[in-house]
């Protein structure tokens, strides 16, 4: 009797896991929808030549761009133990919320800002969910660092002095590092339900 | 004795002289031959030999052209290539010239997808206009990494190919890789350089196997399977959408999209023949779908 409980509750604790990868896979689904919008107007708010189809500004190797990169080799990619995988998504997002938090905050076109603000507690959630899975499947998530605690470290310091071109710069680079590690988030979760399927 | 054997040496030794040792002049020079490349739509003078002897001719495919030392041809044409001969004013052949008109490279034109998403990704150019005269391509790529950035030669079958495949890709990059394809001829190279971001560019090929059968009820069931040169389907799933056409092909609807291999249509009209085709795109909505599959037509029976 013991043992018949012992194997129901293991196919209920997996059958969760799974679900709780199936909603943020979907979260990060429906982030990335929302992600296209957003960036097709941040980029007409930003005006010519950010607005311009082929515009691609070189990276400014700033610390106040500190996200990890979502760039990867596909080998390396594929041997990423779920742990490592997890914890490379809760780094990316903890940075990216509060880069955008401050995009937001410096955005003058209210409709935009309540547009970034919408997607900040879209971002909070998937880190939640992300957190929520490290914890179901055994793994301590990383410290909290930038992304609980915008006032101490921000990703994108608010600097006066700063040139304006170069914040415009900076906010191009953070929509589009969102943009990579959305798509890679999802391919990740989706690596992650098949291997916990398996 | 001496004597006779030494006069008859060096009657030997003049003549073989003569034989070895030719006066040059009395024998005229072998001529010149030489292969010239020419702009269309460029002038151009052709000097024959020092281009200032008098009395000279220059030929074209055995017909004279035009009399004097130096070939004036202006605005010239593709039908000004040929073979030129230049001749003495006593006929002699001075010099062959073999003109070639073609184009200087103009920037290649170029176009980069990945059928083979994340393994390969493939890259074909076109020049306009086509430049006639034998031209290469040198083909590369790289990686803007902060370290070392390494430089990648696109893989082709042979340097005249318009099409060449890269390998060695970094996905999830929001800097893009770099594509240098480079047109080289006797006119000239020119160079075009297109920023790449690979997961951009997906572009699957159009699904396989499509089978279609009738069902009870009017229905249609739909199979078909993934592209095989789409590596790995199962990490970086694919979804497909199915389209149904009729009316000799004027009508269509597309259902869609599926992450699963097969559909089931119901529904249909008696008697109607359907062409049905498949096409994929990854399940993320990114790059481009594929084309669509070859048509399987089906007609459903009258009763």
């Amino acid at each position: 009797m013991v043992g018949c409980v012992q194997v129901e509750d293991r196919a209920v604790t997996l059958s969760n896991e799974r679900n709780s990868i199936e909603r943020t896979y979907e979260l990060t689904k429906y982030l990335d929808h929302q992600l296209k919008e957003i960036k097709d107007t941040y980029l007409l708010y930003l005006g010519p030549p950010f607005s311009d189809p082929d515009f691609s500004p070189p990276r400014p190797n700033i610390s106040s761009l500190a996200v990890p990169s979502a760039a990867t080799r596909v080998d390396l990619w594929r041997g990423l133990e779920n742990g490592a995988r997890l914890a490379q998504n809760q780094r990316a997002y903890s940075v990216l919320l509060c880069a955008v938090r401050e995009l937001a905050r410096s955005t003058l076109c209210p409709y935009l800002q309540s547009s970034l603000l919408h997607f900040c507690s879209g971002l909070s959630g998937l880190l939640g969910s992300i957190s929520g899975l490290m914890n179901a499947l055994g793994y301590t998530p990383p410290l909290p660092t930038d992304g609980h605690a915008p006032l101490t470290t921000p990703a994108l310091s608010p600097r006066p002095a700063l040139n304006d071109f170069t914040r415009k710069v900076e906010g191009f680079w953070v929509l589009r590092e969102l943009q990579s590690w959305l798509w890679r988030s999802a391919k990740d979760f989706t690596r992650l339900k098949k291997r916990l399927r398996a | 004795m001496c004597l006779k054997t030494g006069l008859w040496a060096l009657a030997v030794a003049a003549f073989f002289s003569q034989l070895c040792c030719e006066d040059t002049s009395t024998h005229p020079p072998k001529p010149i031959s030489r292969g010239i490349y020419v702009a269309i739509g460029s002038s151009v003078k052709l000097p024959c030999g020092d281009g200032m002897t008098k009395g000279t001719e220059w030929r074209v495919n055995g017909s004279m052209l035009v009399s004097g030392p130096v070939l004036h041809l202006h605005n010239t044409s593709l039908e000004d290539q040929g073979i030129y001969t230049c001749h003495s004013p006593n006929g002699g052949h001075i010099e062959t010239l073999h003109l070639w008109m073609g184009y200087a490279p103009s920037p290649p034109v170029v176009q980069c997808w990945s059928p083979s998403y994340p393994l390969k990704a493939v890259c074909s150019w076109t020049q306009t206009p086509d430049p006639i005269l034998p031209t290469y391509y040198i083909a590369t790529y790289w990686y803007p990494r902060t370290e070392q950035p390494l430089v990648h030669s696109c893989r082709r079958e042979s340097d005249q190919d318009q099409q060449c495949i890269l390998e060695e890709l970094e996905l999830y990059a929001t800097v893009p890789h770099l594509v240098n394809i480079t047109a080289v001829n006797a006119l000239g190279s020119a160079t075009r350089i297109l920023p790449i971001l690979i997961d951009d560019i997906m572009k699957p090929d159009p699904p396989v196997n499509v089978k279609v059968t009738l069902q009870p009820g009017r229905k249609l069931h739909v199979q078909w399977a993934p592209p095989p040169s789409w590596p790995d389907p199962v990490n970086f799933t694919l979804k497909y959408k199915v389209q149904f056409q009729w009316d000799k092909r004027k009508t269509a609807s597309i259902m869609g999209p599926y992450e699963s291999l097969s559909m089931v249509r119901s529904g249909l009209v008696p008697g109607r023949t359907y062409h049905i085709q498949v096409s994929a795109m990854d399940f993320m909505g990114q790059g481009q779908s594929s084309e669509w599959s070859d048509p399987v037509t089906i007609t459903l029976p009258t009763s």
